[in-house]
């Protein structure tokens, strides 16, 4: 059955619509494509190929050919196909419009348009496909693809002939073609050999071959450091493009590279560095003891004797020793004694050692009152001359007796220990023991200890209280036992107390002078004085002083501490007798401490003050025969100094020269430089940079900043003011000044 | 002008009413037409002449045409001079302006816009401007953020100090320069807004050594530290002292020649005169008689040393400068922020009994180390410690001269050469106003650039500026950032030199300074008193314009209906 006319139409311009936009889409293709082919791998654009579409997108819409109208499809038909006698506008119009003939011819041209579609004979139904549309969009594209290429081109590749021209007309600089270092670190430091490039970073004394390879043969190569010139060996006959140089280096430094060719030097000028990091002492960390100086108490105690510390090194520990003095004595009798004992570590690697010992006091024989200073010395394997390191120095000290046996003894430790005298500690001792028995005593005994206590704390102050002057009261109390009165020891000893602690207040300065005579004397206070009992003759009758170099003995210090102590100790008699021993202990342990001090004050000898000069005798001086002494005038001038080396090269840089070598050589030995490698390779280059670019602002001006870097500081000198202070009080200019010095004005 | 203008307004509307009251019959058109005639030609005269009928606004705040940091004067000043700003009641800035910005306001009331406590933080610096070789920088910094790192970069960039800033928001950083000249620090300031780095420029004077003479009783070791002192800061000075009662040495340093035998002849070449006062029994009469003169014509410093004579304390009384003695006591270092471990100075037993106002002391922890007096025809002063060389032996050399610098300042402060000169703005800036003062300043002295000077830029002449307590002010407005000097009065290089800021430096500062001048300006400045005068402004034209285009039209349409008719 025939189709409608109409479909048949739409076949026939489906079928036109297809092929005609067939060399569209394969354009399309080819060209996106190229475009994404030339992005991927000669770096085209990204744009490429959305430029590359775009003339065939307006191609399409400005191409009329693949959308024709209906009319136009008849009119294609008709010349395509002879078939259809030229009547396929009949199929537009509608058949009842028609007369009986047309109708007729309409049918038949139905038929055979559908005969045609259905045989398949519309494969030649399309536009011509080099219509001007798509050929113009093709060669746009084209146009793109050879732009874009051409633009990708590398510059080199412009041709043989220009790169020749290039080469005729500036040859070649010499130049480093490859070059290499080779890193041999000493054995010592167990570190792997290296290869790095000129810029070199070793360990100290490393060995490091340098292997240089230039573009052109030369006749020499010299390696310009810091200091010195190094020659290279060539590894083939001259004249040679490959050389060689093996230097063993142990400071920082830098250099450059002189070429000879032809009898002419060719500077280099790069500049490489060499680091070098140097080999650390050993270095000590103490775990235990955490404080320098540590009372022993008894050598039985020997957890304070315990060390536990860690000696690292960069590389390795070699031995670590431990060095001990034990002082003995005490005042001008002072023995010392020293010893090394060797170490083995407890564990740990090469690099980082663990010692754990007891510092070995069992060798000596300590008595009460020495001293034991020991430190440790460690080294490490560093090959060409150990580094040797000390740590910190420690004391351990052994406190002395409390008791002085004799009146001319003192400061010098006597083991005498009189039965009837108790020492503060064994006071404290005593004290301790009575507070804890507490509970089991009845308080009649408690209350007779605590006096005891309270006597013996008395007894031992009036002791001590000899050295600042005060009262001897051996005799006074002689035959006198604790407990025996306690009113009178109450309130006569109370009276006696406060009469010796007032002339106890009024020690001045060592001055026994201020001593007052009208203090009670011990027959007056109504003791127990047996008659005939000559001790108490001398102090009945007289008044028996101490020397004055019993009270002036100590320096003014030492009888600080001690005055202290006598404090303490009447705070702890006070507590004790009003029966409070609890009370007494901190004032005890106070007193004990400040005894202990003075008895170490006498090893203290160094006196850490500016030069103190001694007084002068203004009534010697002078008196010498002066006849023939004729003193003539005498000249001087300012010594100069670092200061004005300095400032005369660095006038010399600001003012546009650069000071020579022979110039700069002082300052090789500034003391800054000295202390800083790193500083001086700096200066040095600068300096070389400077000379060899004369013209070279950033050049100097780097110098100039280096030299005022290395510039003392000026001291403060006396000059006249720029300007006179105006009118008025100077106080108000001075606020105008300087605010440090106003504010404190 | 005026007057055709209104006999037009007068003539014209009358003849259109004659020619009303002609043509029109009906009394209530005439009335209508007559009343539209005199509107309109009323509003051509209100177009001439806008009458003031609209109520002037009572306050505006100023700062939209303004720059946001620091507008120019003359830029302010244009802002100012609007017509609008005189109707103002009270003007109101967001932001400060300088003095100079305000010349021109008109007499309004002004205020700040925001008050005192929600200002900018007031940043500020204060340094020395010119120091001497030798002397430190001292930088002190206020308004940055607490916490802030604030660096001190020296004139070839190394950083040569840095802080934090305290809670209170200030900082203070110092450092020593090396070399005499101009030269340009730098402060670095790392805040949350970026580094900022503005310059500090300091002009390093070369010490111009004075003269001395050190004449001493007896030699010891503090003259002696002292007698080293001024010789390797190559000041020529002689020494003499005399080492048994027949002999004397004589020590010149650094080139001092032909010194009479007579330390104090009124020819020597001295400046100071340092003398031991237990030298006192060895004057003669006349010596001590023109000791008098040295203190007016020179400078004179007493050694005080324990045990002086009565004779000397007779001297020390009759210059009304008595001393009173006390017991030698230790006291600490009388200079500020002294190290901790530098060694206690002696007092040597001598304090000043009755110091009067303007006298210069210099207080320790135990008493008074130094005491002078010293004004334009008086310079006396008394050393009352001993034991600074100990100072020298412990490491503190650099303390010591402090020390004995700070006490010379004192004594030699008013023998210098020339005249004081006083900068007035703390920040001199390129193209503002800047006021120098000095008693002998003239119009003769003219400023000029000192570096990278231009072949066609002159030298600056001052504009006379009104005289205050430092004397004749003139002004100058120095057109580019950089360093100026004085010429006319001696030679520029000589050290006058000032720094003159560029426009973007310190910008924290000038609006601190800017708001500080609109605040005292604010406070001086009453303005017109409340409610009182005319505050009324004349109605805009375009209103006027657009009512009388309106009439013309009703006149027009009405006249277009009769034409047609």
């Amino acid at each position: 059955m025939t189709q409608p006319s109409g479909k048949l139409l739409a076949r026939a311009a489906r079928h036109w619509r297809n092929r005609a936009l067939l060399p569209y889409a394969a354009l399309t293709l080819l060209a996106a494509g190229i475009a994404w082919q030339g992005h991927r791998f000669w770096q085209w654009p990204a744009w490429s190929l959305a430029a590359v579409v775009a003339p065939v997108v307006l191609a399409l819409l400005l191409d009329r050919r693949w959308r024709p109208s209906k009319t136009e499809i008849c009119s294609q038909l008709d010349r395509h196909f002879a078939d259809l006698q030229d009547s396929s506008a009949l199929l537009l119009q509608p058949e009842e419009k028609l007369e009986k003939l047309p109708q007729l011819q309409r049918r038949r041209t139905a038929g055979t348009l559908q005969q045609l579609l259905d045989d398949n004979a519309f494969a030649a139904f399309r536009p011509t496909h080099l219509r001007s549309p798509l050929v113009n969009a093709a060669g746009a594209c084209l146009g793109l693809f050879l732009y874009l290429a051409m633009d990708s081109l590398p510059a080199e590749t412009a041709g043989p002939t220009s790169a020749a021209a290039a080469e005729t007309t500036a040859p070649q600089p010499l130049a480093v073609e490859t070059a290499s270092t080779g890193i041999e670190p000493p054995a010592y430091t167990g570190l792997a050999p290296s290869t790095q490039s000129l810029q070199v970073r070793a360990p100290e004394q490393s060995r490091i071959t340098w292997r240089v390879a230039l573009n052109k043969p030369a006749d020499g190569l010299t390696m310009l450091a810091a200091q010195r010139n190094f020659a290279f060996q060539p590894s083939a006959p001259l004249p040679s493009r490959d050389w060689q140089l093996v230097r063993t280096v142990g400071e920082t430094d830098f250099y450059q590279l002189s070429v000879n060719r032809g009898g002419s030097e060719t500077l280099l000028p790069a500049m490489h560095n060499i680091d070098i990091t140097a080999d650390r002492p050993p270095e000590f960390d103490f775990r235990i003891p955490r404080d320098n100086v540590t009372v022993v108490s008894t050598t039985e105690d020997r957890t304070l004797l315990q060390v536990d510390v860690q000696v690292n090194d960069d590389f390795a520990v070699a031995d670590t020793e431990l060095r001990i003095t034990l002082a003995s004595g005490s005042g001008e009798n002072v023995r010392f004694r020293e010893e090394r004992v060797p170490l083995q570590p407890a564990g740990g690697s090469a690099g980082s050692l663990r010692y754990r010992f007891s510092v070995p006091a069992q060798r000596f024989e300590i008595e009460p009152g020495d001293e034991l200073y020991w430190f440790l010395r460690a080294r490490d394997n560093r090959a060409a001359g150990a580094n040797i390191a000390d740590s910190q120095h420690f004391v351990l000290r052994w406190p002395q007796q409390e008791i002085f046996g004799l009146s001319d003894a003192e400061g010098m430790a006597i083991k005498v220990l009189p039965e009837y005298f108790r020492s503060q500690r064994q006071l404290i001792i005593d004290t301790e023991a009575l507070l804890e028995e507490r509970e089991t005593l009845s308080e009649a005994d408690f209350r007779e200890r605590s006096e005891s206590l309270a006597h013996e704390q008395k007894l031992l102050r009036l002791r001590y209280g000899r050295f600042l002057g005060e009262e001897d009261s051996a005799t006074e109390h002689a035959g006198e036992s604790p407990g025996s009165g306690e009113d009178r020891d109450g309130h006569g000893e109370e009276h006696q107390e406060e009469n010796g602690h007032d002339h106890h207040r009024e020690e001045h300065g060592g001055e026994h002078g201020g001593h007052s005579h009208g203090d009670s004397h011990p027959g007056e206070s109504g003791g127990g004085q047996q008659f005939g009992d000559a001790t108490g003759v001398v102090a009945a009758a007289g008044h028996s002083h101490d020397t004055s170099e019993h009270a002036t003995l100590f320096d003014p210090k030492t009888k600080e501490l001690l005055r202290s102590a006598l404090n303490a100790m009447w705070s702890a008699w006070r507590d004790l007798s009003v029966i409070e021993p609890r009370a007494s202990l901190p004032d005890q342990h106070r007193a004990l401490r400040f005894i202990k001090e003075v008895q170490q004050a006498s090893r203290i000898y160094l006196q850490r003050v500016g030069f103190e000069t001694p007084p002068l005798d203004q009534s010697r001086r002078l008196t010498g025969e002066r006849d023939e002494v004729d003193v003539p005038p005498a000249q001087g001038e300012r010594a100069a100094g670092e200061r004005e080396q300095l400032l005369e090269l660095l006038a010399q840089v600001r003012g546009g020269d650069v000071p020579d070598a022979e110039a700069a050589q002082p300052l090789q030995s500034l003391g800054a430089l000295e202390r800083d490698p790193q500083l001086r390779v700096e200066l040095s280059k600068t300096l070389r940079l400077a000379r060899q670019r004369p013209d070279c602002e950033d050049c100097r001006a780097q110098l100039s900043a280096l030299l005022y870097q290395l510039l003392p500081a000026p001291t403060a000198q006396p000059s006249l003011p720029l300007e006179r202070a105006p009118a008025g009080s100077f106080a108000d200019w001075l606020q105008h000044s300087t605010p440090a010095e106003a504010a404190h004005e | 002008m005026n007057s055709w203008i209104a006999a037009l307004c007068i003539a014209v509307p009358l003849l259109s009413l004659a020619l009303i009251w002609k043509r029109q019959r009906h009394s209530v058109r005439r009335l209508a037409a007559s009343a539209l005639q005199l509107a309109i030609w009323v509003l051509v005269w209100a177009l001439w002449q806008p009458p003031a009928l609209l109520p002037a606004p009572q306050r505006a705040t100023l700062q939209a045409d303004l720059d946001a940091v620091a507008p120019t004067p003359a830029s302010a000043s244009r802002s100012l001079a609007r017509p609008e700003v005189a109707q103002l009641e009270r003007l109101a800035l967001d932001t400060g302006l300088e003095r100079d910005a305000l010349r021109d306001l008109p007499p309004v009331r002004l205020e700040m816009a925001r008050p005192a406590q929600t200002a900018p933080s007031d940043r500020s610096a204060r340094w020395p401007r010119q120091l001497h070789l030798g002397e430190p920088l001292h930088i002190a910094v206020t308004g940055i953020e607490p916490g802030t790192r604030v660096s001190l970069e020296d004139p070839f960039g190394a950083v040569v100090d840095s802080a934090d800033s305290t809670d209170g928001g200030s900082a203070q950083l110092r450092d020593t320069p090396k070399l005499a000249g101009r030269w340009l620090y730098r402060l670095r300031i790392d805040g949350a807004a970026g580094e900022a780095r503005q310059p500090v420029p300091v002009t390093v004077h070369g010490a111009e050594r004075p003269a001395v003479l050190l004449w001493l009783a007896r030699a010891d070791f503090e003259s002696g530290a002292l007698s080293r002192w001024l010789r390797q800061s190559g000041v020529r000075s002689q020494v003499i002292t005399r080492l048994a009662p027949d002999v004397v040495r004589r020590q010149s340093y650094n080139g001092l020649e032909k010194v009479p035998d007579n330390p104090l002849d009124p020819d020597g070449p001295f400046d100071l005169l340092i003398l031991d006062s237990h030298l006192w029994p060895q004057l003669s009469r006349a010596q001590r008689a023109r000791l008098g003169e040295i203190t007016a014509e020179k400078s004179l410093l007493w050694l005080v040393g324990a045990d002086s004579p009565a004779g000397f304390l007779d001297y020390a009384r009759t210059r009304g400068m008595a001393l009173r003695a006390i017991a030698p006591v230790e006291s600490g270092s009388p200079l500020p922020q002294p190290p901790q471990e530098v060694p206690p100075l002696l007092l040597t037993g001598y304090q000043p009994q009755r110091p009067q106002a303007g006298d210069i002391t210099l207080h320790s922890r135990a008493g008074t180390a130094y005491w002078a007096r010293s004004n334009g025809s008086l310079s006396e002063g008394f050393v009352l410690f001993d034991r600074s060389h100990r100072w020298l032996t412990t490491g503190h050399a650099a303390e010591f001269a402090r020390l004995w610098k700070t006490l010379l300042d004192r004594q030699l402060a008013h023998r210098g050469g020339r005249a004081p000169l006083s900068l007035q703005n703390p920040l001199p800036r390129a193209g503002r106003r800047m006021t120098l003062c000095s008693p002998e300043l003239d119009g003769s002295v003219q400023l000029t650039p000192l570096e990278n000077r231009s072949s066609d830029e002159d030298s600056l002449n001052g504009v006379p500026a009104p005289n205050n307590a430092d004397g004749n002010c003139y002004s100058y407005w120095p057109p580019r950032a950089g360093w100026y000097g004085l010429t006319g009065e001696g030679n520029a290089e000589a050290g006058r030199a000032f720094y003159i800021f560029a426009e973007q430096d310190w910008p924290r500062w000038q609006a601190h300074l800017a708001s500080a001048d609109s605040r005292q300006m604010a406070t001086a400045r009453l303005g017109p008193p409340s409610g009182s005068g005319d505050t009324r402004t004349p109605l805009p034209r375009p209103w006027i314009a657009l009512a009388l285009l309106l009439l013309l039209s009703l006149t027009w349409l009405l006249e277009r209906r009769t034409l047609k008719s």
